[in-house]
């Protein structure tokens, strides 16, 4: 279940896409569950609800079988949850979402991308700017033929490579282990 | 050898790469049948060998042709190019590539209408999907006329255009028969081949100058004929400041567009995890970061080697700048070692072009099968067709686009293959990126916002580009004979992607409901968890 890419593991395996759709035919019919809100498919489902694709993903065959159209105004403050089961993924999601186990890890994922978006877009601006607002400075040699071009060119490469190693270590240690427990976790509560 | 076995030699080797492709596609076509296996090839491809067909994607023949010929003909600012196609590959590893693989499913409508009302967004999104897929592929397939004429020594215009219909026709049979399976396939095989071509030919460079990058660059300088003007910015775009500010709105194209190519963003939907695909977008920056700085190398070769004349005189744009190389490397013309690694590096880009134009012509074909013609056009009491239908549709979309392609690149094929993709770069930073961060980072933001972004950034990059220098008013122009170019630069970008982004804001804080914070919470703890990924 640790297998922190997600293979193998279970509930990351797509359901059986015919036998899912006619179950949850079945289902709604059993319980009178409106099937215009395509997007609560899986909520309420007593089994394998986390097993097959979920959100606005109808799994594959639902929608002949429900013989409906895509839900046009499924989401929007104006419109409330037709059904029970909408207003509990709602409710899931929200908790989740304002739980501090999920506040923490947007905080670590922001507080790392946001200033690295930043630096390296600013850096790269000031370079293509340089380039062509400041010839004098950009020729000036370096190393034989090599100039101030050259090694600001070569570092922009070497930038690139080194933000890319920073981002994978810092995702991999302070994010990847919570984001998948919670993934889990939601995906448990949305049964 | 003669020109006739050089020749035979080229038909005999393009034929090898014509007969695997389809061997790839016909394998991988006889195997599966829905629709997850078209637009995805069954979300089993591990971060590696995505990483390689990411790269496939990317490294196309703009970059192996386009690319060494701009840096033969202009020096460094050919290396601006590189420079910004590759740290664009920050903002996608960042911000995009694990957001959307947990918050799509095929395209990337799939990951706005995931809060929005769907049908104004998936028609918007589509519609700019196919915009700049179509562009991308013009500007792939005037690459692969000029190519493939030059190989087999076709010099008339009809057989110019006889070669791009046929490898219009290879890319529709790729697609439609083998879907994403295979196109993910050729490209892994592709950029295998490209990596190992271009590897090649960079050692033989070096070789040449006994490792002395110094000298290398001291000898394209000479070659040039700009002295030392040719180690500085300048060449392409010095002079007068309109010129200048083109630059920057290329520069911000590139950096920026990548992020909005629909055929790299579905690429991240053929990995089973977000994380597979943070780890596919991590090879994907060394393999692309290598090869980029490769082609500095071997475009320094051909001013050194070849001679920025007599690369220009072959192909204006500098298209050729690398198969000439080859040959020169390989003994010069006429030697067998010329022939036979000048037919072979021709291979590798005929290779090239067909991977990507398969992976366009898809991304486009799912944009209109899965977002327009089963969803956006659809009446709200109307049946959502099935999964075949689907997939019938996008199939037959797939000809359609790449018979329009074929037609519009008949009538680009004097334009620099970089500076075409450029322009894609630019509708796509537009018209899909705006809409894109601000889904998956602004709570507020709302579907009139989307749309608004979309059309906003799409419309005004599509306009400066009709009225600008590269359509009409010089001799280099689209329709050289008329005049009707009011906008100066030849890149939109430094309009068009505020206009976005603008027009982004302004929709979302014009319109009258709030967006539900209950989807953007769902949005949100998806896209960083891959809670209900598919």
């Amino acid at each position: 279940m640790l297998d922190a890419d997600g293979r193998g593991v279970t509930w990351g395996a797509p359901g059986t896409p015919s036998s899912v759709g006619a179950q949850l035919l079945r289902q709604r019919e059993a319980t009178g569950t409106p099937p215009e809100q395509g997007s609560v498919a899986t909520a309420g489902e007593p089994e394998g609800a986390g097993a097959e694709p979920e959100g606005v993903f109808e799994p594959e065959g639902v929608s002949e079988l429900r013989g409906v159209a895509e839900p046009e105004e499924a989401v929007g403050a104006e419109v409330p949850p037709a059904s029970p089961g909408a207003a509990l993924r709602a409710d899931v999601y929200r908790q989740v979402h304002e739980g501090e186990e999920f506040r923490a890890i947007r905080r670590r994922y922001r507080g790392f991308v946001f200033p690295a978006c930043a630096v390296f877009l600013l850096w790269y601006l000031l370079y293509i700017v340089a380039a062509v607002t400041l010839p004098g400075l950009m020729a000036r040699p370096v190393a034989g033929p090599f100039n101030v071009a050259w090694l600001l060119g070569l570092l922009q490469f070497a930038t690139t490579f080194l933000i890319t190693w920073l981002y994978a270590r810092h995702a991999r240690d302070h994010r990847d282990r919570a984001a998948l427990g919670l993934r889990w976790e939601t995906q448990d509560r949305l049964r | 050898m003669t020109t006739d076995s050089r020749h035979a030699l080229a038909v005999g080797l393009f034929t090898v790469v014509v007969v695997v492709t389809l061997g790839i596609t016909f394998w991988a076509g006889r195997r599966r049948r829905g629709a997850e296996d078209f637009y995805t090839g069954g979300r089993d491809f591990s971060p590696m060998q995505n990483g390689f067909a990411i790269s496939g994607d990317y490294m196309s023949a703009a970059s192996f042709l386009g690319i060494t010929g701009l840096i033969a003909l202009y020096g460094y600012d050919g290396l601006l190019y590189t420079v910004g196609f590759l740290v664009a590959w920050l903002l996608v590893l960042m911000l995009v590539a694990e957001l959307v693989r947990n918050c799509g499913r095929y395209t990337l409508a799939d990951v706005l209408a995931l809060r929005m009302r769907r049908r104004p967004v998936r028609a918007a999104a589509g519609m700019s999907s196919i915009v700049v897929s179509l562009l991308y592929l013009v500007a792939q397939m005037v690459g692969a006329g000029s190519l493939v004429s030059l190989l087999l020594g076709l010099n008339t215009a009809a057989d110019r255009a006889w070669s791009i219909v046929g490898i219009g026709a290879l890319m529709i049979v790729y697609v439609t028969v083998g879907g994403m399976t295979a196109t993910t396939w050729i490209q892994i095989v592709k950029c295998v081949v490209l990596l190992l071509g271009t590897s090649v030919l960079t050692v033989m460079v070096l070789l040449r100058f006994h490792g002395d990058l110094g000298s290398l660059l001291r000898s394209a300088a000479a070659h040039s004929g700009y002295g030392s003007r040719f180690y500085a910015p300048g060449l392409r775009y010095g002079g007068s400041a309109l010129n200048r500010l083109d630059f920057v709105s290329l520069g911000l194209a590139l950096v920026l567009g990548t992020a909005g190519l629909p055929h790299i963003l579905s690429r991240f939907y053929t990995v089973p995890t977000a994380r597979a695909a943070r780890r596919s977008t991590m090879w994907a920056i060394g393999l692309v970061g290598g090869f980029y700085l490769m082609t500095i190398v071997l475009g320094l070769g051909a001013a050194a080697l070849v001679g920025t004349a007599a690369v220009r005189s072959a192909n204006e744009a500098g298209n050729t700048a690398v198969p000439m190389l080859a040959q020169v490397l390989g003994g010069g013309a006429g030697s067998t070692g010329g022939t036979v690694l000048f037919a072979v590096i021709s291979a590798v880009a005929f290779a090239t072009i067909l991977a990507v134009v398969a992976g366009l012509t898809l991304a486009s074909s799912a944009a209109f099968a899965h977002d327009l013609w089963a969803r956006a056009f659809r009446r709200r009491d109307e049946e959502t067709p099935t999964e075949q239908q689907e997939v019938v549709v996008a199939r037959v979309s797939a000809v359609v686009f790449g018979a329009v392609a074929i037609v519009l690149s008949l009538y680009a094929q004097k334009l620099n293959v970089a500076f075409l993709v450029g322009i894609a770069f630019a509708v796509a930073a537009s018209a899909n990126v705006p809409a894109l961060l601000f889904n998956l980072f602004w709570q507020r933001f709302s579907t009139r916002g989307a749309t608004w972004a979309i059309y906003g950034g799409l419309v005004p990059a599509l306009v400066l580009v009709v009225f600008s220098p590269v359509v009409s008013g010089n001799a280099a122009a689209i329709f050289p004979g008329v005049d009707f170019h009011w906008f100066p630069l030849e890149n939109p970008g430094v309009v068009s992607i505020p206009c976005g982004f603008f027009f982004g804001w302004l929709g979302t804080v014009t319109s009258g409901g709030a967006a539900d914070p209950d989807a953007y919470a769902e949005l949100e703890v998806r896209a960083l968890t891959g809670a209900g990924a598919v």
